[in-house]
């Protein structure tokens, strides 16, 4: 098989995943998107081990190693998004900017 | 047996005083006077231990780890002049228990008077030029606190800032020369260094010129002298103090004492000659109209230390400090006298006096004993050592002085001048104040027990010191500094000629006044209206000169700093700060914690880079 379908298919799921982080408005989303791009980004490692025919497997280790982080990522920022809805009734991420500068009057506003 | 111990009794006293300061009122007084007490023995201990001929140098202080090197001389000069210092101070001291008790600040007020006293025995008895410059600078702090004693009036701070100016004026010359001389001769010492000078005609000639400064400075001669008279702002014991132990008998002092450098330098010793020419006559003409009695008896001050300045121009050291003396005991007097009269009257101005003869016997008699010596009335002090000066002049005259016969006539003449207008303003002064009938609103008194003592033991030396002169083993054998020269046993008594011009310039000067006096005893003998009279009594407007020579390019200096500072370091400052906060809340308005917004931005920014560059490698 030639290596441009599965890299083809790989730069379209970080397409999705980039139109997610930026577009979407719900944190957990936001999340999901980001792993989408994780994953874009392992088959991408994966095709070019094949391709390359590394003798080493580099591609295939590494993608272990994202596989690994992505896990413990996505805990902690559930876990996060968890603590927002707690205290914020919202994961809006819009509604999230109370460490921007100059809208001091929405903070009020977001809060319970 | 060092100098230094005659130092130490005020120097303690003052240390005291200050840390006493409020607490302890009872004890305040007593220590002062005790300070005083233990300068006056210390003196008496030295007097008794000098064979007066030879001086005793001593090397300073050796401790374990410190070396201070304060060595001092002890010869007849400084053991003279330390005594009636330390008889000045002592009586203003006993004085001001009574004439300072109801001040607030009395404590401070005895502590600096004995710092005073410290500072000027410190010059006295100093043998090497750092313990010289010690004394004399903290004399001039001495003179800024108690001139500015009563601080709450602003004629007084005023007058309190110009004495500091003024004096500090000169003393930036003094430094300057005390360096030089240093530098010149290699020696810190006096003795060494001054031996040195004299040898070399330029270097004694720099060196005096610059001291010169710091004299005209400390013994207020023109054009340094505007300061003395608006002294007058602080307490009468303090005026005693200063016009006659310390502060102005400091320049006259210095330069006996460095004598024969001066006589090295006859440019110095010519300017000498003008200044004193000058001030001699300039002040006692301004003495003769002001209104307020301490105001007279502050010209008069520096119109005496005229004198003394000319007798050193014309080379007799011994009648200067003849007079220093003569001049301190009854100048003394005079003020402590006006101390009391202000004390009972409640004003300076002699328009609200008169007649106090009858309720202050005991201030009359010795303020007229005083004012019988100021104006040189035979047999009194004040006579002989003027005397002393007319002989130095008349030798001058006749060829036998450094500085040339011309200044010998220029100093006889004016002396024999201002003689004549002394007499007059003494009398004014007495007809004003005692005789005639009383124009204030109160009702006067005699002094109380502790002011009256020191004027009646005071008037003892005034009257009398004079005749220590006449005998060559009495003040001229013991003032002799130093085996240097060879002692003149005819310099101090009156010689025929001389004395008859005075005593008849006295008479008629003391005659014109009692005359305009008589037909209107009420009024004042010598009106300051008129324009020489009114330019007299400002002091002939010399303060309008310190004015546009100091005072205005210095505020215009001032001034542009203060502008430069303000408009072109402090407004670029400024406006930096605005253009940093005006970017600053430009680039503000991108953060506003939309994390996807700025994510987008990123990633477009990034794109089109890249976009970019692919390009730029392609073509």
């Amino acid at each position: 098989m030639h290596a441009l379908y599965p890299l083809l298919v790989s730069a379209l799921l970080f397409g999705v995943g980039i139109y997610g982080v930026l577009a979407r408005r719900n944190a957990i989303l936001v999340l999901m998107s980001v792993e989408i791009m994780l994953n874009a980004a392992n088959l991408a490692l994966v095709t070019f081990d094949v391709a390359l025919d590394d003798p080493t497997h580099a591609g295939q280790s590494l993608s272990v190693f994202v596989i690994t982080i992505a896990a413990a990522e996505i805990g902690l920022g559930l876990a996060i998004v968890l603590l927002v809805f707690r205290l914020r009734q919202t994961i809006a991420v819009d509604d999230l900017h109370d460490l921007g500068e100059g809208r001091s009057d929405d903070l009020t506003k977001s809060r319970p | 047996m060092t100098g230094l111990w005659v130092v130490v009794g005020p120097l303690v006293a003052a240390l005291v005083g200050l840390c006493l300061g409020g607490r302890g009122r009872r004890w305040i007084g007593p220590v002062a006077v005790l300070g005083a007490v233990a300068a006056l023995a210390a003196g008496l201990a030295l007097a008794a231990r000098q064979p007066w001929q030879d001086p005793v140098v001593s090397d300073g202080l050796r401790g374990a780890w410190v070396v201070l090197p304060l060595s001092t001389v002890v010869d007849g000069l400084a053991v003279t002049v330390a005594l009636m210092v330390a008889v000045v101070a002592l009586l203003v001291q006993i004085y001001s228990t009574a004439y300072m008790r109801d001040e607030p600040r009395y404590a401070t007020y005895a502590a600096f008077i004995s710092l005073f006293t410290a500072a000027m025995l410190a010059v006295v008895v100093a043998g090497d030029l750092l313990l010289l410059v010690i004394g004399w600078e903290v004399m001039g702090l001495c003179s800024y606190v108690l001139i500015g004693q009563n601080w709450e009036d602003p004629a007084a701070r005023a007058a309190a800032v110009k004495a500091f100016l003024v004096t500090k004026t000169g003393d930036v010359g003094f430094v300057v020369g005390v360096i030089v001389l240093i530098a010149s001769t290699g020696s810190l010492l006096l003795g060494d260094a001054v031996a040195a000078a004299s040898n070399v005609t330029s270097t004694a000639t720099v060196v005096t010129l610059l001291l010169l400064m710091g004299v005209v400075g400390k013994s207020a001669q023109f054009p340094l002298h505007a300061w003395l008279p608006d002294a007058m702002a602080g307490p009468s014991p303090v005026s005693a103090l200063i016009h006659a132990a310390t502060m102005v008998a400091a320049g006259i002092y210095v330069v006996a004492r460095t004598f024969p450098m001066w006589q090295a330098a006859p440019v110095t010793l010519s300017v000498m000659v003008v200044i004193a020419c000058l001030t001699m006559l300039g002040a006692a003409l301004a003495a003769l109209v002001q209104t307020d009695l301490k105001r007279v008896l502050a010209w008069s001050t520096v119109s005496q230390l005229a004198y003394m300045l000319a007798a050193l121009a014309v080379g007799s050291e011994q009648a200067a400090v003849f007079h220093l003396v003569s001049h301190a005991f009854f100048k003394a007097l005079l003020f402590l006298c006006a101390g009391a009269v202000i004390h009972s009257v409640g004003s300076t101005l002699m328009s609200e006096m008169g007649g106090l003869r009858r309720s202050m016997p005991v201030t009359s008699a010795t303020m007229a004993i005083a004012l019988l010596s100021l104006a040189g009335v035979p047999v009194l002090s004040g006579f002989f050592s003027k005397e002393s000066v007319l002989v130095a002049a008349e030798r001058a005259a006749e060829g036998d002085a450094v500085v040339g016969a011309w200044a010998g006539w220029a100093v006889l003449a004016t002396s024999l001048v201002t003689i004549a207008v002394t007499a007059a303003y003494a009398t004014r002064v007495w007809l004003r104040t005692f005789a005639g009938r009383y124009r204030g609103g109160g009702q006067p008194h005699e002094a109380p027990v502790a002011m009256r003592w020191p004027l009646v033991l005071l008037a003892v030396p005034a009257a009398v010191f004079g005749f220590t002169g006449l005998v060559a083993s009495w003040f001229p054998t013991w003032s002799w500094p130093s085996a240097t020269t060879a002692m003149d046993p005819e310099a101090l008594p009156p010689a025929p000629l001389t004395t008859v011009l005075s005593v008849l310039l006295v008479a008629a000067g003391a005659s014109v006044i009692a005359r305009r006096w008589r037909s209107d005893p009420a009024g004042d003998p010598t009106p300051p209206d008129g324009p020489f009279a009114s330019s007299a009594q400002s002091g002939f407007g010399w303060d309008a000169v310190y004015e546009a020579v100091a005072v205005r390019p210095f505020t215009a200096v001032t001034g542009l700093t203060s502008a430069v500072d303000d408009r072109l370091i402090g407004r670029t400052v400024q406006r930096v700060g605005e253009l940093t906060n005006t970017l600053g809340a430009g680039v503000q308005k991108a953060h506003r914690g939309l994390v996807q917004k700025a994510l987008t931005a990123a990633l477009t920014v990034t794109v089109l880079g890249l976009v970019v560059v692919a390009v730029a490698v392609s073509t």
